[in-house]
């Protein structure tokens, strides 16, 4: 390295990095190996060490300082071209700084722990459920939480403004209405029995499109035949009332969920809140030119939960997805459950094909259509359902205490104003039950009551031990509306929504330093629930043992096993690995129509299933890149090329060997959510793996690079444009670590469909060939240049292809245990790691040697980052 | 006297046994004729009302045209639905006439002479009954036969729904009396009055809902 730096200027720097790294011969290092390029006047990567402040006086410089140290002790600086320190001199240079480091993060990050947080949407929802035992959806009537290096747990995210304060209001009025019982009899059971055609989209396509036909005995029904060239059914409502569509025998359809076609049941629209059990047929065939023949395999139907909005009509209505179900060819599969319904709950109806030609296509004639079709028979809702009456989530608010009927009209005491249950929904045939008149808790000793039932409430949704001074407090604001005239309920409720708006209830409520037991029975179960804990939990934490080593793991065994993990591992996965953004863009439908809801969800699916195996089964972090398993349905495994699944349940699989799949790196989910709906680039999802998986920070790009726009045409590839790019030095550092694994995964397009070569909608190249395409399809793609995932690692190790990259990146897993442990810690502990909690990641890798995920979990848990705010 | 009045008002003419009909809007007697034939036809009436009420206290009988009656096979889907309907029984339905015999109990018997609110209170029922499917409608002033019977062929569907669809599209025509409409037999049948209405008009009707007239091409 030539000395181009006049010894005024380096006797200057050395002093300024002297008060960083106070080792003599850590600043023999950095003039001898550094300051060469990184002075004022080269400032190469855009360093200048001579500008570098020594007085680490925030975190921006600190980072910088913190990138420094990881370059050297990876062995990127000095780069390979210059002279290189021994390894002795790189070692001490490092520890030295490594030293100065912590020790200046401890000064400047002294208060920075775990700051005070509140609960998240998510946590919220579950706590609300686990507390009240009724599933409610909750998370649409709060503000969207925000996200700190991805994760929505971490306290920096979680601000509290008025507007949240009003909803959460809201929300209390919202779930005390439901919880508690207004009438001293629970609503009957009854069954309601419902066809698909009476909803108006289907009834519609079997009258006028094709896109629906009616089905009698596995055939088209006689007496509502099939539409054909140029003959519609006519006048729809005529067919109603002659009850022809709530009495079809079975109703097939043809066509996909799109935006103008989502059919729901609304027939049956809930009124009271409740578990409803829920029966349906379903089976597939495929229609052929106005004949039912068999299937191709096992179809699929998804249903929703549709959250109807003022009297339901239209469409465009919120739902959440409750699952997917088999409809085997020809013979009906029968399927049973049982679902929480809230009012104005009806289920939503999606047959799960891949889109196929759509009526406009073969002109309304089903004649000439052939296509995969889904037939319901029919759909049973029965309910409400009890277990007992008042439910659980009145007696948690008011114990056994009586019902008694009041006069709504009574001038002494002020009642509840009841709305009468009634139907809101139009087309909805259930109708409310008889009514049973005003009825309200009644208390003899309404203030020795109030504290009883506030005695036991208030522990338990503050999840923690409560004072006496607390419970009086709330005591006292029973009386003070007693005493103004109110009824006992509402003096409660008065006290109960106060409650439920209380910082006590809605943040995490942890001391600085060690946590206390309650709140560490809190971190626990918000870490592996995602909800308060259980009362074995409270127990634990209220008689000290919870945090003994042994009793600590046993928790997290038992909480690992219990259905209420699943919490974690689809909310880690959310945020850890960006499901959320699943459907942050649809896949261009000319480029992809293989493209569909039921793909993506069985995407998202799998990753949730993979990461619940690498529990389960305690695999090692080298899982997070390959693995020879994956967890498929039909679906994934045809799009994966991998043959013999057959349904629509995620179940585990060999990945055969010459399959590039295994490992998050290869599923689908990630794959979708680093692409957009057009195009992929290295760029974004090398930055993806090389920041979430292999677990090396990423710079956000510069503010004045602009952005490598893909050539949506398909004439240039991406290696060329990124070539150009790389061409510039500045660019290169960056690139040469993020676009390795970016290459390779160009083997996968933007729905993580296997491709040797690029899509491309113009030009004259060849059609593609069907073997992986369904054959109903309408293709209008042309394949263009072909795919080039070769490339280099930064360290200068090549690959041919993603096989090659796997092995490359699995050959050293301490990096990717490092990872996994990391980012649960962020997750439990709900901040930002910091440099100095390196070394206890390191030491909970080495403690859960041989590194499964499942030891990795439990030693998160037991190390001092869990115990402390 | 006050049913007497009413009878005079309202031109309205009597039934055998002793049921009453409501106003007719399209008979259009000359005066003098419809007083004397309305001051028979109440006498007849109060002598025949007289001996069923000696008979049986507890039902009445009373005949109405029965509209949505557009196919043979509709009969027995009356009847069917009208078997859940309390407090009245259906006596005869004549397929051929387009009319309905109702037996009425309680409520639905006659009371304070108020026929229009009587067969408001039973086409109720029947709508509710049947959801819709069928209605009443005061009898008509002439048999059919006296009508102008016109067929309209119908291609395309023999679906129940259709037929009925088609039927709904002109039988509240001006000037149609009764319509029957069978896909299966690919036609619709309207009895009219020509002065009033025509095929023309039928047909343009039929079309404007997406019927196809045998003669037609599809849209």
């Amino acid at each position: 390295m030539t000395n181009r730096i006049p010894l005024s200027a380096r006797l200057c720097l050395c002093a300024c990095i002297l008060l960083v790294i106070p080792s003599a011969k850590a600043a023999d290092f950095f003039e001898t190996h550094c300051v060469d390029c990184h002075n004022a006047t080269t400032t190469e990567g855009g360093l200048n060490l001579n500008d570098l402040s020594r007085e680490v006086d925030d975190k921006a410089l600190f980072a910088r300082w913190v990138k420094i140290h990881d370059r050297i002790r990876a062995r990127e600086m000095p780069p390979e071209s210059q002279p290189q320190p021994s390894k002795q001199e790189r070692d001490e240079a490092v520890a030295a700084l490594k030293r100065s480091l912590i020790e200046a993060e401890a000064q400047l990050h002294q208060a920075d722990r775990t700051r005070v947080r509140r609960l998240t949407r998510v946590e919220y929802e579950n706590t609300i459920r686990d507390l009240f035992g009724m599933r409610l959806q909750l998370q649409e009537r709060l503000p969207a939480d925000g996200e700190v290096h991805g994760f929505d747990k971490n306290s920096d995210a979680l601000a509290m403004s008025h507007v949240h304060l009003a909803k959460y209001v809201e929300a209390a009025d919202y779930i005390l209405d439901l919880a508690i019982a207004t009438q001293p009899k629970a609503p009957e059971v009854e069954k309601y029995h419902i066809s698909p055609a009476e909803d108006g989209g289907v009834s519609l396509l079997a009258a006028f499109n094709g896109g629906a036909v009616f089905l009698r005995d596995k055939q088209p029904d006689p007496h509502h035949p099939p539409v054909v060239e140029g003959i519609q059914h006519v006048d729809r409502g005529a067919h109603k009332i002659l009850g022809m569509y709530e009495n079809a025998e079975s109703v097939g359809i043809h066509r996909h969920e799109d935006e103008s076609f989502a059919p729901r049941f609304q027939a049956f629209t809930a009124i009271y809140p409740a578990r409803y059990r829920v029966r349906t047929s379903l089976w597939s065939y495929t229609w052929d030119k106005g004949e039912v023949k068999p299937a191709r395999g096992t179809e699929a139907v998804r249903l929703t939960m549709v959250q109807l909005k003022g009297n339901g009509r239209h469409n465009g209505h919120p739902s959440y997805l409750i699952g997917y179900f088999d409809a085997p060819s020809i013979d009906s599969q029968f399927h049973e459950f049982e679902w929480w319904f809230n009012p104005k709950d009806c289920l939503g109806f999606n047959v799960a094909l891949a889109p196929v030609h759509i009526y406009h296509q073969y002109k309304r004639d089903l004649n000439s259509f052939t296509g995969p079709g889904i037939a319901c028979d029919y759909v049973e809702v029965q309910g409400p359902l009890f277990d007992s009456w008042p439910p659980p989530a009145h007696r948690q608010l008011f114990g056994e205490l009586p019902m008694v009927e009041f006069d709504a009209n009574s001038q002494a005491t002020t009642y509840p104003e009841r709305e009468r249950p009634r139907q809101k929904v139009t087309g909805a045939k259930n109708r409310a039950q008889e009514y049973q008149g005003n009825w309200t808790v009644h208390s003899e000793t309404p203030g020795k009551d109030a504290r009883r039932l506030l005695a036991v409430f208030l522990p338990k949704a503050f999840r923690r031990a409560v004072s006496d001074e607390l419970i009086d407090s709330y005591a006292s604001r029973v009386k003070q509306r007693l005493d103004a005239g109110d009824c006992f309920e509402l003096s409660m409720r008065y006290a109960y929504r106060a409650a439920l708006c209380s910082p006590d209830f809605l943040y995490h409520v942890e001391p600085a330093g060690q946590l206390d037991d309650y709140a560490l029975a809190n971190r626990l179960s918000y870490f592996l629930w995602n909800s308060m804990p259980d009362n074995e939990l409270t127990e634990l934490a209220s008689d000290g043992t919870l945090r003994k080593p042994d009793v600590l793991q046993r928790q997290v065994e038992r909480l690992l096993k219990n259905r209420k993990s699943n919490r974690f591992v689809t909310d880690f996965c959310r945020q850890w690995l960006r499901l959320g953004d699943i459907a942050a863009n649809d896949a261009d439908r000319k480029l992809y129509p293989e493209a569909s809801i039921y793909l993506q969800n069985s995407m998202v699916a799998e990753t949730e299933a993979y990461f619940r195996e690498l529990i389960d089964s305690d695999l090692d972090a080298t899982h997070l890149i390959d693995s020879d398993f994956a967890m498929l349905n039909e679906k994934l495994a045809v799009h994966y090329a991998i043959d013999g699944v057959s349904g629509s349940r995620i179940r585990k699989v060999p990945v055969p060997e010459d399959s590039p799949r295994g490992g998050f790196l290869t599923q689908a989910s990630i794959l979708k959510v680093t692409a957009n709906g057009t195009t992929t680039s290295p760029v974004p999802r090398g930055a993806f793996v090389t920041e979430r998986l292999l677990g090396q920070p990423v710079d956000p790009p510069p503010p004045d690079i602009p952005a490598i726009e893909p050539d949506v045409r398909g004439a240039t590839t991406i290696r060329e444009l990124l070539d150009r790019h790389r061409a510039d030095p500045n660019c290169a550092g960056c690139h040469s670590k993020l676009d390795p694994t970016g290459f390779a995964l160009e083997s996968f397009d933007v729905i993580g469909g296997y491709r040797e070569r690029y899509r491309t909608i113009e030009g004259d190249e060849a059609k593609p060939e069907r073997i992986l395409l369904d054959p109903h399809l309408h293709v209008r793609f042309r394949l263009g240049p072909d795919v080039d995932p070769s490339y280099q690692l930064a360290d200068g190790r090549t690959f041919a292809d993603i096989d090659e990259l796997k092995k490359h990146l699995i050959a050293n897993p301490d990096p990717l245990s490092a990872n996994v442990a990391r980012h649960l810690t962020i997750y439990a502990a709900g901040r930002e790691l910091g440099f100095r909690d390196r070394d206890v990641i390191a030491r909970i890798v080495t403690a859960a040697e041989p590194g499964g995920i499942r030891s990795i979990i439990h030693q998160v848990v037991q190390s001092r980052l869990f115990h402390t705010r | 006297m006050k049913t007497l009045l009413f009878l005079l008002l309202h031109n309205l003419r009597c039934h055998t046994h002793h049921s009453v009909t409501l106003p007719l809007c399209h008979y259009r007697a000359p005066a003098v004729v419809a007083l004397t034939a309305t001051l028979v036809l109440f006498l007849l009436s109060s002598i025949t009302t007289g001996a069923a009420a000696a008979q049986d206290t507890s039902a009445e009988e009373s005949t109405f045209r029965l509209l949505g009656l557009f196919m043979k096979v509709r009969v027995a889907a009356f009847q069917k639905a009208m078997a859940e309907v309390e407090d009245l029984d259906v006596a005869s339905v004549s397929y051929e006439t387009g009319e309905v015999t109702l037996r009425l109990r309680g409520p639905f018997r006659l009371q304070n002479d108020d026929h229009e609110k009587q067969l408001r209170a039973l086409n109720n029922r029947v709508r509710i009954g049947t959801r819709g499917a069928f209605e009443l409608a005061p009898p008509q002033p002439k048999p059919l036969s006296k009508r102008t019977k016109i067929e309209i062929p119908i291609k395309g569907h023999d679906c129940l729904g259709c037929s009925f669809g088609a039927y709904r599209a002109v039988y509240k025509l001006k000037g149609v009396h009764r319509v029957t409409s069978d896909f299966g037999e690919a036609s619709l049948t309207a009895w009219i009055e020509p002065k009033v209405t025509d095929r023309e008009t039928l047909e343009a009707e039929l079309l404007k809902r997406k019927v196809m007239l045998a003669d037609t091409k599809s849209e």
